[in-house]
């Protein structure tokens, strides 16, 4: 990620949707997510650039026996 | 009234009643005393309804007399995850904040359960709002293994899979997100479920991830979750996103066997398991050899990548659902489950959109590498029998998401592609605590899995093991 997420980061994304987040609260959110938001950032970037979400049924039935 | 009728499936019970070889009462009865003997020491039941299930079960057994039956359950004594609505009675969802929530409208999947006849004996303890793969619960008290009650049962169908292990009653639903059914029946010695990505109506099951939520039974027997899918799968106009694909006869299914099978054994990742996981799948491989099915070996696309985009996804819209709750009630949550909702708040758009639009490309990818060598896949679930509650408590902190996902490690990638996977027994440790495995298989193909699983357990006798 190249947003360094830390613990008032993690406070002012919270308070933008309603929520209070003490700052232990908040160092735990920012912590526990760093490593999945970088590993998600990664995975994300290597997508195709015409892979579309409306595509998982179509892709369900194809894979069915 | 017969005390062995607890020792039979769902299944077999369904048969004797309607050959007039046993009665709806004494099944219940049966399940009572169970259930006086067990409930205290696994705290399965958030509430018991003993007079509703005596009438009913007094109601089948006239109909029974006059040779009506309402379906393929007709009087047997079922349960269900306190996640499921039933109009006018108390929904839980394993909170504080549902304590006193009564439902207005009754689940497709508790309907069509009535309407094959089935009795319902009440709710049943779960994690709090099933975000959780242990079976922890800060506000009802943990629900305790069976097998040995210092031990998890597993989540988020805790109180399903020990009750159904305990025959306390014949089966229940369980919901499965990221592991809720395959783990607890794992945990616990029972079969488990957890069906296709749109496979059974969700419409008046509590949502977690409308993405990955899933319904599903756990059971004695694969023939009994064979039974009990079929019965609840489906189109459901109260669900657009209920498939209409159609509904093979499972149960007709499992005579198709195992001969002839691909069975896929994975070269890594569902490898990182410790020696009694080892040994026992090492024992499945080798009764469903012995049954006809031809084991191969199976390499895995990057399971890791899955794994992230799953918790992506179910932390997102978990995040959602609950976002207003996070900021008006804070404190009625578990400090696990509001420290995993927090977490979901620092998610990015864009990245939980990524999650979703690789999904179709991932799961092209995974069916083409692995479906295109096997039938089915047989892994483990996690990688070990139950740990015990003290040492498996996560409370909030920084390694919050990590402590809790060596839970799911093996089983949230399967929800992200939306696949079926059928837990099965498959025998003990030697400290006498059950482990299972899963069967994985294509899209809508939970017949295959059913008919692999069946004739395992016509080999075996793992699941007529009964805690004492």
């Amino acid at each position: 990620m190249t947003t360094k997420l830390d613990e008032a980061t993690a406070q002012t994304i919270a308070a933008q949707l309603g929520v209070t987040l003490d700052a232990e609260a908040a160092r735990n959110a920012a912590l526990s997510m760093a490593a999945l938001l970088a590993a998600a950032d990664g995975h994300g970037r290597a997508l195709a650039f015409e892979a579309e979400p409306g595509a998982y049924p179509a892709a369900q039935r194809r894979g069915k026996r | 009234m017969s005390e062995d009728l607890n020792l039979l499936s769902a299944s077999e019970l369904a048969r004797r009643i309607r050959a007039g070889r046993a009665t709806s009462r004494d099944a219940v009865e049966a399940c009572l005393a169970r259930i006086t003997g067990w409930n205290e020491k696994l705290n399965v039941f958030v509430a018991l309804d003993a007079e509703h299930a005596r009438a009913a079960a007094d109601r089948a057994d006239a109909q029974a007399k006059r040779g009506r039956f309402n379906g393929p359950l007709h009087g047997v004594p079922l349960a269900h995850k306190d996640m499921y609505y039933r109009q006018g009675r108390i929904a839980t969802c394993g909170s504080k904040i549902r304590r006193d929530w009564v439902a207005t409208t009754t689940a497709t999947a508790l309907t069509r359960l009535d309407m094959a006849g089935a009795l319902d004996l009440g709710t049943l303890n779960m994690a709090e709002f099933a975000f959780g793969p242990t079976g922890h619960n800060w506000h009802l008290g943990h629900a305790r293994n069976a097998w040995n009650p210092a031990h998890i049962t597993g989540g988020s169908s805790s109180g399903s899979a020990t009750g159904v292990a305990a025959r306390m009653f014949f089966g229940a639903l369980g919901s499965d997100t990221g592991a809720s059914i395959r783990v607890p029946a794992h945990y616990c010695g029972t079969v488990g479920i957890k069906p296709t990505w749109g496979r059974v109506s969700r419409a008046g099951a509590m949502p977690l991830s409308w993405s990955l939520d899933t319904v599903g039974p756990l059971t004695r027997t694969v023939e009994d979750a064979a039974l009990i899918l079929g019965l609840i799968a489906g189109a459901d106009p109260a669900d657009p996103t209920a498939s209409s694909e159609s509904v093979p006869d499972y149960v007709a299914g499992l005579a198709r066997g195992a001969k002839g099978l691909r069975i896929g054994i994975p070269t890594s990742f569902f490898t990182e398991v410790d020696a009694d996981t080892k040994r026992l799948l090492g024992d499945a491989e080798r009764v469903f050899a012995s049954v006809g099915a031809e084991i191969v070996p199976v390499s895995l696309p990057d399971m890791e990548r899955l794994n992230a985009f799953c918790s992506m996804v179910l932390s997102a819209e978990a995040v959602s659902i609950h976002r207003e709750w996070l900021s008006t009630r804070a404190a009625e949550y578990s400090g696990q489950v509001r420290g995993r909702l927090e977490a979901g708040l620092m998610i990015p758009a864009a990245l939980y959109l990524d999650a979703l639009r690789a999904r179709a490309t991932m799961l092209a990818q995974f069916t083409e590498k692995v479906f295109s060598v096997c039938d089915l896949m047989l892994a483990s679930v996690t990688d070990s029998a139950a740990p015990t509650i003290v040492e498996s408590e996560a409370l909030p902190g920084p390694d919050l998401g990590a402590k809790l996902g060596r839970f799911t490690k093996f089983t949230r990638s399967i929800n992200y592609l939306g696949l079926p996977g059928l837990t099965v027994p498959a025998g003990f440790t030697a400290a006498g605590l059950p482990i299972g495995f899963q069967l994985v298989g294509r899209a809508f193909d939970e017949a295959t899995l059913f008919a692999a699983g069946h004739a395992y357990q016509q080999a075996t006798s793992w699941h007529d093991r009964v805690p004492v």
